[in-house]
């Protein structure tokens, strides 16, 4: 039987992380929901540059230079992200073939260079679901977003 | 415990106070004597591990701020020249 699998995209783990965003209660919904229906969820270290970037953005929106209650927060949030039951971190490594395939992927659905590297890391790990509230894996044939 | 409760059609209305302690899915009996509902709590149906698991890895993040605000900033984050211009479009 094949696993059932979906990958955490940035945008899920953002909003799983705070507290005030539009789909935070969401988040909690559908993890409940791929715990009931037994969905393996995963994710990548590639995710993590946007959901630092942004979190960074927002906390220093907020909180100005505060470093240290800044990178506290951070800290904590990754944790949180880290210790998701049953998290899975699938393997980043391309080769030379997976990278021409990644800028294919780009060109093809037109999307940016990490969001075509996600794809390619869900075709190589045969993952079919991706919760994301980015309408933009909404183009990718064979992948299915959950939101 | 005694509760005021509000009949509206078919259905029965109330506010219950933080500290009687009743979560979603407790189960409860109740009558009623005139405009009071009495009720008597039976059982807490309380949230499995795994359920506790998600709240306490949701929402490191809890800040003072507007959500509209918030989606702003986000969508500001996102505007950048990179996303702007890293795509074959």
């Amino acid at each position: 039987m094949t696993e059932k699998l979906v990958f955490l995209d940035t945008s899920f783990l953002i909003a799983s992380q705070v507290s005030k965003h539009e789909f935070f209660e969401r988040t909690k919904y559908l993890r409940r929901n791929f715990l009931l229906k037994q969905y393996k969820i995963c994710t990548s270290s590639i995710v993590f540059d946007e959901f630092w970037y942004v979190l960074l953005g927002i906390l220093k929106t907020q909180l100005g230079n505060d470093r240290n209650t800044i990178y506290n927060l951070i800290q904590k949030a990754t944790e949180n992200v880290l210790s998701m039951d049953g998290l899975n971190l699938i393997n980043i490594d391309l080769n030379q073939k997976g990278l021409l395939s990644v800028l294919k992927i780009m060109y093809r659905f037109k999307l940016r260079p990490r969001d075509a590297i996600i794809i390619k890391l869900m075709k190589n790990a045969k993952i079919k679901h991706i919760a994301s509230f980015d309408k933009d894996f909404d183009k990718i044939s064979g992948i299915l977003r959950i939101y | 415990m005694v509760q005021k409760a509000f009949e509206i059609g078919n259905s029965v209305a109330l506010t219950i106070p933080k500290v009687a302690g009743i979560k979603p899915g407790s189960k409860v009996e109740f009558s009623q004597e005139g405009s009071k509902l009495i009720y008597r709590l039976l059982e807490h149906k309380f949230p499995s591990l795994e359920m506790r698991r998600i709240e306490e890895t949701s929402g490191a993040i809890n800040l003072d701020i507007n959500p509209n605000f918030l989606s702003k900033i986000i969508k500001n984050l996102k505007e950048n020249p990179y996303d702007r211009e890293a795509r074959l479009s």
